[in-house]
């Protein structure tokens, strides 16, 4: 892998998104499951109100996920600038 | 640094972040009456985040401590032995 050429790198980067993108729908997947179905199975559809827990729990999950990207940018970007000084 | 490791390091660091996202959305986020996140779970999140980075670089640090030390005394102890059967 040492010689890789420019395009197997954008390869490797993009399977790696893809990879890391599973990831965190698992998690994700998992995190709502547990917090919005209850584990009574009387149903087989999902009811009115779990579907509105489904619908906030992404939106705060992902939420999150896009702060914490942030977060980490600054945090790398200040220890670039440390670097460099 | 060849790109096998910068690899390996950028996949690690992709994989800290999701379980980062995980771990603070779990014991952050308690009821979900909005889609909007509220303010205290802002700063819980904000302090997770930090708390977390901190935590992992100490663990690191720890676990190197550690580690070196429990070496050492693996070859303290082998060299010990080799004496031994001398």
């Amino acid at each position: 892998m040492a010689q890789a050429t420019e395009a197997q790198k954008i390869q490797l980067l993009q399977d790696l998104e893809i990879e890391m993108m599973a990831d965190m729908f698992n998690r994700l997947t998992t995190s709502c499951h547990r917090k919005c179905i209850p584990p009574v199975y009387n149903d087989s559809e999902i009811a009115k109100g779990e579907a509105v827990c489904i619908d906030r729990c992404v939106a705060k999950f992902l939420d999150i996920h896009e702060r914490i990207g942030k977060k980490l940018g600054q945090l790398s970007m200040q220890d670039e600038n440390l670097l460099k000084k | 640094m060849d790109i096998y490791t910068n690899y390996r390091n950028f996949k690690d660091f992709l994989q800290l972040y999701n379980q980062m996202t995980d771990t603070c959305f779990g014991k952050c986020v308690d009821n979900l009456y909005s889609r909007q996140l509220e303010p205290n779970e802002l700063s819980c999140i904000e302090d997770c985040a930090s708390k977390f980075i901190k935590f992992n670089s100490k663990i690191m640090t720890t676990f190197v401590e550690v580690q070196n030390t429990i070496v050492q005394r693996r070859m303290k102890d082998m060299e010990e032995q080799l004496k031994m059967e001398k």
